[in-house]
């Protein structure tokens, strides 16, 4: 019983301890790259998570159900589509494939700010930075 | 001592997560609240709580439905995806290119050099 | 497709990184434009097709000395392509206005031919967005790459690199390795 509660769960499971990890290396550790990484994994468990809850048993992905060349008009294909083909959900693949993007921009700019850091305090150890700011 | 406070927190912090999601409907279940909402044009008499599961899936009409069924007909191009975040949801992609633009002109002015 | 020259550089990858590097480079660049021109019809898109573009300028970077690699794209030109892939999309979204319609109206303003139903030229204007979409990602990646690559040491840095007040007052926290 809670073995096949959890297997069902599994995505969600993975998720949480990916969440973990990202968390705990973006609080926990003093280097300033490791806490970009950890923020680069905790934003890929959220990709996950949202990727997973798309998911439709049996389900075709969404650019599967109408090939060039079977379909050739609009009308058949509407047709196709009104009938209740249990497609994969397609929206959070849409909102991650923005994600991913502000993702990337975060890392240029934090790595930026990072190599900025270095120049001026000659570390990237957050707390000898704290102690000379006072 | 020190490391291990740390890590009964995570753990903690992890469990009381878990416990949370085991609530959630299984993987692959298609009457999760994202995927399918209702139509209520069509059906004015009954409550959402007082359908059948028959009646649900009949009248199950949310915004991803409605994108797979009528996206084709709607932009004209296969891909699902494509026609969401390019045609339905153009605003959000157009500020998204805007952002990774920003993020170029942030980094130069961070860190570029003079030489270039 | 771009000849190495001989710039004179401290490391030197193997011949093999070198030729296999020179055969695929251009399949690599194919592949993406592939995925950026079909991205109505598959899956890929914009962004996609031009992280592999962005992608097969980084490897020929990697492969041969990076100044040969700055040479083919240089800053000015990456910063202005970026600028006309972003001013095609905002274009295309202000073409409708002037026909009458919202903003980044499709199908109702008919901007571009709609065409036949998986075909290339369908669409509208998905395929023209995607266009400037996949020029905007690939020259930005590429852009940042030389960016964080060609990042020199500001002359603040070498200045007070030996003299730094942290050098005595770290001491105690170096011992302190608790975290």
């Amino acid at each position: 019983m809670w073995i096949k509660m959890i297997l069902y769960r599994i995505d969600y499971i993975v998720t949480v301890i990916l969440f973990c990890i990202g968390l705990y290396a973006l609080i926990l550790k003093p280097n300033l790259i490791k806490k970009i990484i950890g923020i680069n994994i905790l934003e890929t468990s959220v990709y996950l998570f949202f990727i997973a809850s798309a998911d439709v048993r049996l389900g075709p992905a969404t650019c599967q159900w109408a090939g060039p060349s079977e379909i050739s008009n609009a009308a058949e294909v509407a047709h196709a589509a009104a009938g209740h083909v249990p497609l994969v959900n397609p929206i959070p693949s849409a909102l991650i494939l923005t994600a991913i993007v502000v993702s990337v921009s975060v890392t240029a700019i934090s790595l930026a700010l990072a190599i900025k850091i270095y120049e001026n305090y000659g570390t990237l150890d957050t707390r000898k930075i704290m102690r000379l700011k006072g | 001592m020190k490391k291990f406070v740390p890590a009964i927190l995570f753990t903690v912090f992890a469990f009381s997560m878990i416990v949370v999601i085991l609530r959630f409907a299984p993987i692959g279940d298609p009457h999760l609240p994202g995927y399918a909402g209702f139509d209520h044009s069509e059906n004015t008499e009954k409550e959402v709580w007082e359908m059948t599961k028959e009646e649900v899936v009949q009248y199950a009409d949310s915004v991803a439905l409605h994108y797979n069924r009528h996206s084709p007909g709607d932009t004209g191009a296969l891909d699902i995806i494509t026609a969401i975040i390019f045609d339905y949801r153009a605003y959000d992609t157009l500020i998204e290119a805007t952002v990774l633009f920003t993020a170029m002109i942030g980094v130069l002015s961070i860190i570029g050099t003079k030489k270039n | 497709m771009i000849t190495p020259k001989k710039n004179k550089e401290k490391y030197k990858t193997s011949i093999i990184v070198q030729l296999v590097t020179r055969m695929m480079c251009p399949f690599i660049i194919m592949f993406g434009v592939f995925l950026i021109v079909h991205g109505h019809l598959t899956p890929g898109g914009g962004f996609q097709g031009g992280v592999i573009i962005g992608a097969s300028f980084i490897l020929f970077a990697m492969a041969f000395n990076r100044q040969d690699g700055r040479d083919a794209v240089p800053s000015f030109t990456l910063k202005c392509l970026a600028s006309i892939g972003v001013y095609l999309y905002i274009s295309i979204g202000l073409v409708g206005i002037f026909l009458g319609y919202h903003f980044l109206t499709n199908k109702a303003a008919a901007i571009a031919p709609m065409g036949m139903f998986g075909e290339l030229l369908s669409g509208g204007a998905l395929f023209w967005i995607n266009l400037g979409v996949g020029l905007t990602v690939a020259v930005i990646c590429t852009e940042l790459f030389y960016v964080f690559l060609e990042e020199e040491r500001s002359p603040y840095y070498l200045e007070n690199k030996k003299k730094l007040p942290y050098q005595r007052r770290w001491l105690d926290v170096d011992k302190d390795d608790s975290v």
